[in-house]
């Protein structure tokens, strides 16, 4: 018999979930800034407030249970699972958890599509029928160790998994944090994360996806820098069937810095869009986006950037580019950069490039006594790995080696 | 009777179209050294991309033999396995594709697994101390934001590690300074043995007071014009070409 947390997957079509997750997303109100330090509701209160309803069971002492323990030391947040009732007394067990370490808190959602909580609170949300998600805030100068890691394993042939994040890091504070979206199945995917960085914390940010070429995923994401908030975000998509990812970064504080790139590798029908808009609110901001895309067969990328540089934000450097290396001709990419640049005194640009895999460099490798194909997955391999050689995590560098050049 | 490692007979070559070499004969028998001189465009790197197998130039008439077959159709892959090794003049970049990474990859290609992983990555230190190579350099992406002489160095050290039979040295010569080409020359000298041949592209006497040729050729539109002994490379450097050209004419 279906719990009523099966019941309640909306049958709605996937379209149309993604068109009013927009909507909602669109309607969201900033957070509240003043003097360039951002006003979030305090962790506890949003424990009181939070729906009395036995519907939503969060087990606390759950912490790092699922994990080594010289992990559960150092991580935040890694994979497990929450048990709860549902709505008819069956036990419930779905892959959350909740962990405390050095100070650091993180709460995690795991609600009923039904929404147990008040529509208002969550600011930061867009959906109040997402399924999980969490909330992580790093308190002042905490400087996270290890990596933390989310990895999503999205199961369940044609189901809606829906998240919402944010992550808020105070003052000082900085973090790495891993997400990873698996799935082998035909899945749909809804992320929506918010990333709040007050003065001079620092993120270091890697989100991947691995989806079965029957998949859609749809990621919107709003970064918020304060003065001298740093960013290095990195996408890696291996594959997806249709995929959007929306990024809005502002940078809202003098000197602060974003950083993004991202990896794609597609083929067959796939689809990938990216769509990313740089606003820069404040003086002397610095942000760039650049994308290495692998396209064959009939796959099709989009990379639609905006950089838009304020009035009297002076001294402003903005940078997108991307590059696009085509293997076969059905396969297409799409570049469209836009610059809305209301101040003088910056510094702007914006490339894309579209090429075939260089029959002098597979010259240059067969000339070594390499056989044809393996120099060009060597040279593909290449190409992707330009786009993580400036990723600080060595780990990550090879897990996306790993990830990429099984492929 | 003269074994010859590689020998033209003929050669008539062209790139779209264009004729590039025009009747080019050479041969150079086991365990010779011989400089190849010309004016810049006269087809001196062209001849060593046909005899590579670049997949751009079209072999019109002319066979080229290698150890006594005729190796015309072989792609470059199957030459670099049959141990000919071109240095190139100008080689590319390959982002993203670690140096480290592309050695171990190119010396199992040909040479397969004589050397085990320990020996291999052992080797690959100890050349690259003896070039002077940083080790750095092992990390970052081929030829990849290299200095003229970091270029130069990483093509000896391929050549130090492949261990041809027959090495093409396409102006290896060119974008060093003193130091760094009496280090590369004294590499390549080191290499020489009886059953190693080499053929050295040049435009300077320099190179050659390092590696004593034991012939030298001068090529003019696509075909050689003259050859001799060592001496002709010093006069070369006194009179320059024109006088071959007339001789020639």
């Amino acid at each position: 018999m279906a719990s009523a947390f099966q019941k309640s997957i909306p049958s709605t079509p996937v379209d149309e979930i993604f068109k009013t997750a927009c909507e909602n997303l669109d309607r969201i109100g900033r957070p509240h800034l003043k003097d360039e330090n951002f006003k979030f509701t305090p962790l506890q209160d949003v424990n009181v407030k939070r729906s009395s309803s036995q519907d939503a069971q969060f087990s606390e002492n759950q912490a790092g249970e699922y994990l080594p323990q010289e992990e559960a030391q150092s991580l935040i947040y890694s994979g497990g699972q929450v048990q709860g009732e549902d709505g008819n007394g069956q036990l419930e067990t779905w892959p959350q958890f909740l962990a405390r370490v050095n100070g650091a808190e993180a709460f995690n959602e795991a609600i009923y599509p039904s929404s147990v909580f008040e529509k208002d609170y969550f600011a930061w949300a867009a959906l109040n029928d997402a399924f999980s998600g969490f909330y992580l805030r790093i308190p002042k100068d905490l400087k996270v160790e290890l990596p933390l890691h989310f990895f999503l394993n999205l199961v369940g042939e044609s189901s809606h998994h829906r998240l919402r994040t944010r992550i808020h890091l105070e003052e000082g504070a900085s973090l790495s944090l891993f997400s990873g979206a698996y799935s082998t199945e035909t899945t749909s995917l809804f992320h929506l994360q918010s990333f709040v960085l007050e003065r001079g914390s620092t993120l270091d940010f890697c989100d991947f996806q691995s989806l079965s070429e029957d998949s859609r995923y749809f990621i919107r994401q709003e970064f918020l820098l304060g003065s001298e908030a740093k960013v290095s975000s990195h996408w890696a998509t291996k594959s997806s069937g249709l995929g959007q990812i929306r990024v809005h970064v502002e940078n809202r504080g003098p000197k602060s810095l974003f950083q993004g790139r991202r990896s794609l590798a597609i083929s067959g029908r796939q689809h990938s869009d990216f769509w990313i808009e740089n606003r820069h609110a404040a003086e002397e901001s610095i942000s760039s986006m650049q994308q290495w895309a692998v396209l064959d067969d009939k796959a099709k990328s989009v990379f639609n950037g905006l950089i838009r540089i304020q009035p009297r934000m002076h001294h402003s450097d903005a940078l997108h580019k991307s590059r696009s290396l085509m293997l076969s001709d059905r396969a297409s990419s799409e570049n469209m950069p836009k610059l809305i640049i209301e101040t003088d005194d910056v510094k702007v640009s914006h490339g894309a490039s579209i090429s075939n895999l260089d029959p002098e460099q597979l010259y240059y490798l067969e000339s070594r006594g390499i056989q044809k194909e393996e120099a060009k997955t060597l040279m593909i391999s290449g190409f992707l790995r330009s786009s993580w050689e400036e990723v600080e995590s060595q780990p990550w560098k090879d897990f996306l080696d790993r990830e990429f050049y099984s492929s | 009777m003269t074994t010859f490692l590689l020998e033209t007979k003929s050669l008539h070559v062209s790139i779209e179209g264009k004729s590039i070499l025009k009747d080019f004969s050479i041969q150079i028998p086991k365990g010779e050294v011989h400089a190849l001189m010309g004016r810049n465009g006269s087809g001196k790197t062209s001849l060593a991309n046909v005899l590579m197998g670049h997949p751009r130039y079209r072999i019109d008439s002319g066979e080229i033999f290698f150890n006594g077959q005729i190796i015309n159709e072989l792609s470059p892959e199957e030459r670099a396995k049959q141990r000919i090794f071109l240095s190139f003049q100008y080689p590319v970049a390959i982002p993203g594709v670690s140096v480290a990474h592309f050695l171990r990859t190119a010396v199992r290609a040909v040479r397969g697994h004589e050397l085990s992983s320990k020996e291999l990555r052992q080797l690959i230190q100890d050349e690259a101390r003896a070039l002077d190579v940083p080790e750095s350099f092992m990390t970052r992406s081929i030829n990849e934001g290299f200095s003229g002489g970091e270029k130069k160095k990483l093509e000896t050290l391929q050549l130090r590690l492949l261990q041809p039979e027959l090495a093409i040295l396409d102006e290896t010569d060119s974008g060093l300074d003193i130091d760094a080409l009496r280090l590369i020359a004294n590499r390549i000298e080191s290499i020489r043995n009886e059953n190693r041949s080499i053929l050295l592209i040049t435009h300077y006497q320099r190179l050659l007071n390092y590696i004593q040729p034991d012939r030298v050729h001068v090529m003019l539109h696509g075909r050689i014009a003259k050859s001799g002994g060592k001496a002709l490379a010093k006069e070369l450097e006194e009179r320059g070409y024109d006088w071959i050209e007339k001789e020639a004419a």
